[in-house]
């Protein structure tokens, strides 16, 4: 075979115009690959930023309302000093806890409009425990009401858009009532 | 190969991969860094939300606790369960005026400013926060005799225990508050080890939790922080009025990437007073005088057509229905339950809590704890200084109730009947021949408070009435404005009845036509001799500062 052609010929070979093309349209793929795993990435953390501002302000607004929030009766679990994590999880049930939907911007939308919905959060409150001076949990009766503190527990469910796999975080916040005017 | 060579495609396509490699690189750390820093965000929302607890923890303290035990303010063990209970048993002081104010229950200073000890319980540094909230110490009182004396110059820091024993310590007394240079007085307790502590039983961890890593690995402190202001802080503080500040910082990560999360509540602390209760029913009787503990046998206010103004305590449970209870525009607080209809779906429950429960209700307050309960020898209040509650029976079948109350501190007239018309009250001395009694107990000029130690029966009809004082009965016949603070006992009232506490009354009320008349009449000046030292709950309510105001 005769080289002479690649050391004294002006202009593009053949074979340098198939290498061109082939790292080109390796590169092309790369690109589109990366833009697509990039634009994923992306939405998983706008959705992520907006989730934690959605979920702080919701948050935000259920304590402020906390104490017209009837208790949850049978969350006696949350009474021991052992802290059960499986039952804990195993509370959130769909029957008993409160449920709700919001858009990315936080907005509430009726829970008959799911398809839209981006965050879904069930939250019920319970009577925290009760050192009332003799250290002993008040029974968890059927009062809606308790001195002096309780708590809001919190789970929200959400799609991210990077794994298109479904997220669980639980959450809770303290409440102590204390009087205000 | 032509590598010097101009016009190569190849080296033009060689170098155009190598700049979008190395440009794919740095945008993807970059997304990878900012992904990782979306998992921080969670993780900084999770420290946000332990801070928002811990300042909640931090009203609770000061609200409720009367002692903090500041090497690990959140263990309770049964040694210190008893301290409690003693503590529980120690007065809070009371409005009446022959009361001796127990100042020293965790130390500190007595009345006289004589040095009765450190700030220990039991051999464990504490912190007493119902100092805080005793009602008989002004603003510049509180300051010379609480914060200075445990307080220096600069700054304390946070304060270290060894052994349950302060490690600041001075020859006579301990510092635990840093003054800083706005007259404010820090109080600082390291909750790093509470946190870890798988018996920490308050500050919950409930996880998914990713912030736990950082607590366990050791990158991560939290801190709960106390600062009163005072005379010092240009605070002019009335007695039962307190500055404070509950601040939290969880802090988290180590060097470049610690993050700190903080948290804080400002908010002036308020025991109420007798002008701030209409009604203070804390012997509840049936019609018969019978003891009661239910709210339908004990009051009717008049339904649901009848409003009270100003705050309400109920020693019992609630068991009418909400739709027919008035509306109770202060907070009303109750010993028991609100036996409510369990069926109540949450949004019809949560509307009609709203509708009649405007500033909210306390359940299961434990009043017997929080409220000065004087022992009876011989039915003689002796114990506590109190003259207002007597725990112990008078005979083995009967407790203290408010007939005891009325004969241990009323006059000759309580048991004669009261009549009140539109403001001017009479006794009925028809049948008692004691000449004496019928001279004393004539009655009032009109428009004349109502004041007495305390009354058997007593009929209001007309427009209004004045009633500051204990009352074994109350029955109001007509839709009348009721003025003050009844302490009962037993009350039975007309649709459409409305009670005010003093500190609810306006000028232009039935009976009050003046700035003077209302002066008059609210004036706090006339609690003691009303005989109703009753409601020094001691309950802890925040006020909530408001601009302009």
């Amino acid at each position: 075979m005769n080289f002479g052609i690649f050391k004294t010929q002006k202009g593009l070979s053949i074979l340098e115009v198939v290498i061109a093309l082939a790292i080109l349209g390796i590169t092309v793929a790369a690109i589109i690959s990366f833009q697509a795993n990039v634009y994923k990435q992306s939405r998983s953390i706008l959705q992520r930023s907006s989730l934690i501002r959605v979920v702080y302000s919701v948050q935000e607004d259920l304590l402020k309302d906390l104490e017209s929030l009837p208790f949850r009766k049978n969350a006696n679990f949350i009474q021991g000093a052992v802290f059960d994590q499986a039952a804990y999880r195993a509370s959130f049930d769909d029957d008993q806890s409160i449920q709700a939907c919001y858009d990315k911007e936080g907005q509430p939308i009726a829970l008959t409009d799911e398809p839209v919905c981006e965050i879904r959060l069930s939250y019920y409150r319970v009577q925290e425990m009760d050192r009332n001076y003799d250290g002993n949990a008040v029974v968890q009766g059927t009062s809606f009401n308790y001195v002096p503190m309780s708590r809001l527990l919190m789970r929200i469910k959400f799609v991210d858009k990077a794994t298109n796999s479904e997220k669980v975080y639980y959450l809770s916040r303290l409440k102590t009532h204390v009087l205000s005017f | 190969m032509r590598m010097g060579r101009k016009g190569s495609a190849l080296t033009i396509v060689i170098i155009v991969t190598a700049v979008f490699a190395v440009a794919s690189y740095v945008i993807l750390n970059f997304v990878q860094s900012r992904r990782g820093g979306s998992e921080d965000e969670i993780r900084f929302l999770q420290a946000k939300m332990i801070a928002g607890d811990i300042v909640e923890l931090g009203k609770y303290f000061l609200a409720y606790e009367r002692v903090i035990f500041l090497d690990n303010p959140l263990a309770m063990n049964s040694g210190r369960l008893e301290l409690l209970k003693d503590f529980s048993q120690q007065s809070y002081g009371s409005l009446v005026a022959t009361n001796a104010f127990l100042l020293n229950s965790c130390g500190g200073y007595d009345a006289n400013a004589v040095e009765v000890g450190d700030l220990k319980a039991g051999g464990q540094a504490t912190f007493c926060p119902f100092f805080v909230r005793n009602p008989l110490m002004d603003g510049a009182m509180f300051e010379d005799m609480m914060l200075k004396m445990w307080s220096r110059s600069g700054s304390v820091g946070v304060l270290g225990m060894a052994d349950g024993v302060l490690q600041t310590t001075s020859s006579t007394r301990q510092a635990i508050m840093t003054k800083d240079s706005s007259g404010g007085y820090s109080l600082t307790i390291n909750l790093d080890e509470v946190l870890k502590s798988p018996d920490n039983q308050f500050i919950r961890l409930h996880t998914d939790q990713n912030i736990i890593k950082m607590l366990q690995s050791g990158a991560f402190d939290a801190k709960l922080i106390f600062t009163f202001y005072s005379t010092s802080a240009g605070f002019e503080t009335v007695s039962n009025e307190r500055y404070v500040t509950i601040r939290s910082e969880v802090n988290y990560g180590s060097s470049l990437f610690r993050r700190s999360a903080n948290a804080s509540e400002s908010m002036i602390l308020y025991s109420s007073t007798v002008k701030d209760f209409s009604i203070f029913m804390m012997y509840p009787e049936t019609s018969a005088g019978a003891k009661t503990r239910k709210f339908s046998q004990a009051m009717n206010l008049g339904g649901s057509e009848s409003k009270v103004s100003g705050r309400v305590f109920f020693n019992g449970d609630i068991d009418v229905p909400l739709t027919d209870l008035p509306v109770f525009n202060e907070i009303v607080i109750i010993s028991g339950d609100l036996l409510v209809d369990s069926t109540l779906n949450p949004e019809t429950y949560r509307a009609l809590m709203r509708e009649k429960f405007r500033k909210g209700l306390i359940v299961r307050f434990p009043v017997e704890k929080l409220i000065n309960d004087g022992e009876c020898v011989a039915g003689i209040i002796m114990a506590n200084q109190s003259s207002m509650y007597c725990k112990k029976p008078l005979a083995p079948t009967q407790d203290f109730g408010i007939s005891d109350y009325i004969s241990n501190l009323g006059n000759v007239c309580s048991s004669l009947k009261v009549k009140i018309d539109s403001g001017a009250y009479t006794y009925d001395t028809a049948g008692n021949t004691n000449s004496m009694i019928q001279e004393y107990c004539k009655g009032s000029e009109p428009e004349k408070l109502f004041l007495s130690g305390g009354a058997d029966g007593v009929e209001v009809v007309g427009s209004h009435a004045y009633i500051v004082s204990p009352v074994k009965s109350l029955t109001v016949k007509s839709a009348a404005n009721i003025y003050g603070t009844i302490f009962g006992g037993h009350i039975q009232a007309l649709a459409g009845t409305k009670f005010y506490s003093l500190s609810a009354l306006r000028k232009g009320f039935p009976g009050i036509a003046s700035d003077k008349d209302l002066a008059a009449i609210s004036g706090e000046g006339t609690r003691v001799q009303a005989g109703v030292g009753v409601p020094l709950l001691n309950l802890p309510l925040i006020k909530k500062p408001y601009l302009g105001k």
